[in-house]
């Protein structure tokens, strides 16, 4: 207002001075939320002896909203970003606790580590290994989810217990559902024995120590679990979908299928997109199954990256060098989210 | 001749209450017909049963004579334009109105052609490769209606297409649409509570309330000669005035006495003595600035200003009548005389609510006009 | 408009849906059934589906782990067990790990979610720095927070996972708490703000009542992401502090004599807490696990 009366007064059509009133009346309101701002902090922080002046001092020059979010962003650093720092510092070096020497002292060998890593068949193949899990996981999980969410986008008597046992899967702790799977996938398990009856004779195969066939539990346990969120996040999608669109290609004839492909389709893709980023990140990251059924094994026939990498620090206490393979890994993943991220969250 | 669509005796009621009573309404080709009512009354559902999205309790739907009881929507021959528009959000504008083409196989060729004409006929020449989510309400709403035409329905069945637009393009949007339908010979079921939507387009005004349908009617008809006192009411603007009065019958005339006026002669009609409600429309009282024969003063208490005309609020014994006058006839708090009766008048049953018509009689009502001349 | 949607389905979608709703619960029902089978039938061909005689023997073992060593002594099996610590120990450190975690989480969440709804602070970009927490897989970080830990003398104790914890659950409780944050009005706020109420005292006492609930769901989410948490609490802890996912793991692996039972029954009680919780914010669980972009 005062603002206001004051462009006023000053000659039309000359901008520099309206700009420079615009932001003097911007500092003017700014110096007023900080008054209230204070007014509010100040009392909050009152502490009797020094460290309470300290404190009020502090609270005095702090904003409010740098206040607020300042424990979280401290934690993070601290957990998060000093880390990365001291990766940076390991990926160049070839230290190994074993040696005996700390680790801020230890021996520079620059860039050999990535050099080696590249070369390293176990490190390229675990890495291919993940991609193949995540994309063939991911696209199961998507397939089966949409196919499932379509039965249940219209209403029937037992639909709520039939979603509730559906969603069961991704209530279990991880480590638990990976141990039932470790023990349905024995060679004398429950599996087998269900094989046995459909094929008509005894099968007892042992899943788990097979080189070829030890991804097949730890990927099976992964869509049991994730499938019952995929199928929640479709279900959300399908159920918030325009229903008139719907009824409306139906009313011009088309086909369910016909339905399916040219509206609905299009119309989940943000939802379908979405679930499809939130499941590969997760998945990317795939440990626990793995540490419970296989340890990465037979042989390095289930080792993912995080297998891997936890290998090469916790048995062979290669520190350096998985500094090396974990500083690559954030990079990827980084420049991966950063592209993502924002039209992820656009939706 | 058969009648396009023809509905019989539906019936409807979700859980304890009945939204569609025993409704029978009949659509000859190539007509206009507006279902009119206020929110509630059950229109919509009765467009949904005949579109077959849900299943009547009980009646018929006839398209061309033939039950399409057992047939989905799709099969009905029917085209929908839904109160949001629906449309494909996603898909572009082209691609909107080419849906049912490609659905029955039309040519490529054709079907470019069918969906150019069409955007030509409803201005979407120029939108053609926008997507649906980039529209602007009225620009929806053309592509719904294009996309139904195209497909050449039976019957198109607009579900309150207007509610959603702004009261500008609602009005040049209603001399389109019934160009467009008179054009195409296009046969129309138009679902809305916009008695202006309604009286303007329609060849036919179905009125319906409480799932019941009150009456039907040319809009002349149902205007000049509505059913009850709740047609009455709910059609016209400004709305129609409602004033206490006792009816005695002298001979065939009907004379009325109300807080204002004592012999009010109204005209011939199937009355008993007593008590009533006169309906007069606003543009029906007759307001001058000098007394006149069977004029009462009474005092203007406000004025609404409608541009071209003005309403007059004025205190008809504690009560305020509407009248419509041109501008500048009066001011506020300035005394002026009313007077109204033959030929314009209808009565209305305090116990059945139905409206009861009134006929002039031949000599006094010409009496009875000139009064009301001279005093506008 | 009434809606479309029918009753019944047909059998081929019933037999689907019955089949989906089979193979979701076997896993589980298997988990369950062998928790309550004697050593016999753990391994047997064809498989115990219920065992006739149920014993609770098992779950003695999961939290007296001294009658263990009986129990491989007594058996004629060539049962090794080596897993030290009850499931009591294991319970107690999840507890309380979880717990603190959760608290520190949620607090901190709620407090920079607020500043960024209503403050935009940072911009538009700040809240993706806390997104990308959770895009790291936890293995790269673990590698020098494992040599931090020891120089901080933070290994293995429940101070180093409680902050672990706390910085990777952070994002979830970020942008789910910002997700309920607004949904609230912010016309309230500036009617308090007219009224002469301080910045901090609106948020207090306007609009933190207003996203309890969703703080609490948050709450929950948060403590079964922690409570299932194993990677951290192998790798930071494992030895004087042993969550119930490391119990667990100990249990599988320990299993060179497969020690089916006991590894259900610890499996059974470690994940009830979990499901229960989960099925108290089923309707949150979508928003959370997607950083509350969906929400019901």
């Amino acid at each position: 207002m005062a603002g206001a009366a004051a462009r006023a007064t000053h000659s039309a059509g000359n901008h520099i001075t309206e700009r420079q009133d615009l932001m003097r009346e911007r500092q003017l309101r700014e110096a007023a939320i900080q008054e209230v701002g204070d007014e509010a902090v100040g009392p909050s922080c009152q502490r009797s002896g020094r460290y309470g002046a300290i404190a009020r001092t502090i609270a005095r020059r702090m904003p409010f909203e740098v206040a607020l979010a300042l424990p979280a962003q401290l934690t993070v650093l601290a957990v998060v970003l000093v880390p990365t720092l001291v990766v940076l510092w390991l990926s160049v070096t070839s230290w190994q606790p074993t040696q005996g020497i700390p680790w801020y002292k230890a021996e520079v060998v620059w860039l050999s580590n990535f050099v080696d890593l590249v070369q390293d068949a176990d490190f390229v193949s675990a890495v291919l290994r993940t991609v193949f899990i995540v994309v063939l996981s991911a696209a199961v999980e998507l397939f089966l989810a949409i196919g499932l969410a379509l039965l249940f986008m219209e209403d029937w008597a037992w639909r709520r217990l039939a979603v509730s046992a559906i969603i069961i899967p991704m209530m279990i702790v991880p480590v638990d559902a990976a141990n039932a799977f470790y023990m349905l996938f024995n060679d004398q398990g429950p599996l087998n024995y269900i094989l046995s009856l459909l094929i008509g004779r005894t099968v007892q195969i042992d899943w788990l120590g097979d080189v070829h066939l030890a991804l097949v539990p730890i990927i099976l346990c992964e869509i049991w679990q994730w499938t019952p969120l995929m199928f929640l996040l479709m279900l959300t999608g399908l159920m918030n979908l325009p229903e008139n669109q719907i009824r409306a290609a139906a009313v011009l004839g088309a086909s369910p299928r016909r339905v399916f492909m040219r509206v609905i389709l299009p119309l989940l893709m943000p939802v379908i997109l979405l679930s499809l980023i939130v499941r590969s990140i997760e998945i990317f990251k795939l440990f626990d199954p793995v540490y419970i059924m296989t340890q990465g094994g037979p042989g390095n026939a289930t080792e993912t990256i995080s297998m891997y990498m936890y290998h090469g620090a916790f048995m062979f206490f290669r520190m350096g060098y998985m500094a090396a393979a974990a500083l690559m890994v954030l990079v990827v993943v980084i420049t991966i989210s950063a592209m993502l991220a924002r039209p992820l969250m656009r939706h | 001749m058969v009648p396009r669509l023809e509905v019989r005796n539906l019936r409807k009621s979700f859980g304890d209450s009945t939204v569609v009573r025993d409704l029978s309404l009949s659509l000859a080709k190539g007509e206009f017909l507006s279902l009119l009512g206020p929110s509630g009354c059950g229109k919509s559902t009765t467009l949904s049963m005949i579109a077959g999205f849900i299943a009547a309790d009980a009646g018929e739907v006839l398209i061309d004579g033939k039950s399409v009881k057992d047939l989905p929507p799709q099969r009905r021959g029917v085209g929908l334009v839904f109160q949001d528009y629906a449309v494909f959000s996603r898909l572009t504008v082209a691609d909107n109105l080419a849906f049912a083409l490609e659905i029955k196989r039309v040519p490529r060729r054709e079907r470019r052609r069918r969906v150019e004409d069409f955007a030509n006929l409803l201005g979407l020449a120029g939108m053609l490769n926008r997507r649906g989510a980039s529209l602007s309400m009225s620009e929806m709403q053309r592509v719904a209606l294009a996309r139904v035409l195209i497909g050449e329905p039976q019957i198109l069945l607009l579900d309150e297409p207007m509610s959603n637009l702004d009261a500008l393009l609602r009005a040049n949007l209603r001399t389109e649409l019934k160009q467009i339908q008179t054009g195409l010979g296009q046969s129309v079921l138009y679902v809305t509570h916009d008695q202006a939507e309604a009286l303007s387009m329609s060849d036919r005004i179905a009125v319906m309330r409480d799932g019941e349908l009150l009456q039907v009617g040319s809009p002349e008809e149902i205007y000049r000669r509505p059913c009850s006192r709740f047609v009455a009411e709910f059609i016209g603007d400004p709305p129609i005035n409602l004033i206490q009065c006792e009816v005695h019958r002298d001979g065939v005339q009907l004379v009325a006495s109300t807080v204002r006026h004592r012999g009010l002669l109204l005209g011939s009609g199937q009355a008993d003595s007593g008590s009533y409600l006169l309906a007069v429309r606003p543009h029906d009282v007759a307001v001058s600035r000098e007394p006149v024969a069977g004029s009462a003063p009474a005092v203007v208490r406000f004025i609404e200003n409608f541009g071209a005309e003005h309403v007059l609020h004025i205190d008809y014994g504690g009560e305020l009548i509407r009248a419509t006058v041109a501008p500048g006839f009066a001011d506020v708090e300035e005394i002026v005389h009313v007077s109204f009766g033959c030929g314009s008048v209808g009565l209305i049953d305090l116990g059945t609510e139905r409206l009861i018509e009134v006929e002039p009689a031949e000599d006094r009502a010409r009496v009875s006009r000139v009064q009301a001349q001279v005093g506008e | 408009m009434p809606s479309t949607r029918r009753f019944g389905l047909g059998w081929v979608k019933t037999f689907v849906v019955l089949t989906a709703m089979v193979i979701a619960l076997f896993p589980v029902f298997w988990l369950v059934s062998t928790a309550f089978k004697p050593y016999n039938e753990w391994q047997a061909w064809p498989p115990v589906w219920v065992s006739r005689q149920p014993t609770l023997q098992n779950y003695r073992i999961v939290f007296f782990p001294e009658l263990a060593q009986k129990f491989a002594a007594n058996e004629k099996g060539n049962l090794s067990y080596k897993v030290s610590g009850s499931a009591w120990k294991a319970f107690a450190d999840s507890a309380i790990i979880s717990g603190f975690a959760t608290f520190f989480s949620v607090v901190f969440g709620t407090l920079a979610a607020y500043s960024i709804v209503r403050f935009g602070i940072g911009g538009t970009t700040y809240p993706f720095q806390f997104l990308t927490v959770r895009m790291f897989p936890p293995i790269a970080v673990v590698v020098p927070m494992v040599v931090l830990f020891s120089a901080l003398r933070l290994s293995d104790t429940l101070t180093g996972l409680i902050l672990a914890y706390t910085a990777f659950t952070l994002p979830f409780s970020i942008w789910m708490i910002r997700s309920f944050i607004e949904e609230t009005p912010e016309e309230l706020e500036g009617v308090a703000m007219v009224h002469g109420m301080g910045r901090l005292q609106v948020f207090l006492t306007i609009t933190l009542p207003l996203v309890r609930g969703g703080i609490l769901a948050t709450a929950l989410f948060i403590f079964i992401l922690n409570w299932s948490e194993f990677l951290f609490a192998l790798t930071l802890g494992g030895s004087k502090v042993v969550t119930v996912t490391v119990q667990v793991a100990n249990y599988v692996s320990a299993s060179s004599g497969k020690l089916y039972g006991v590894q259900a029954a610890m499996g059974t009680i470690s994940t009830i807490p979990v499901l229960l919780l989960g099925y108290l914010i089923q309707r949150h669980l979508v928003r959370g696990l997607t950083f509350g972009a969906v929400k019901r």
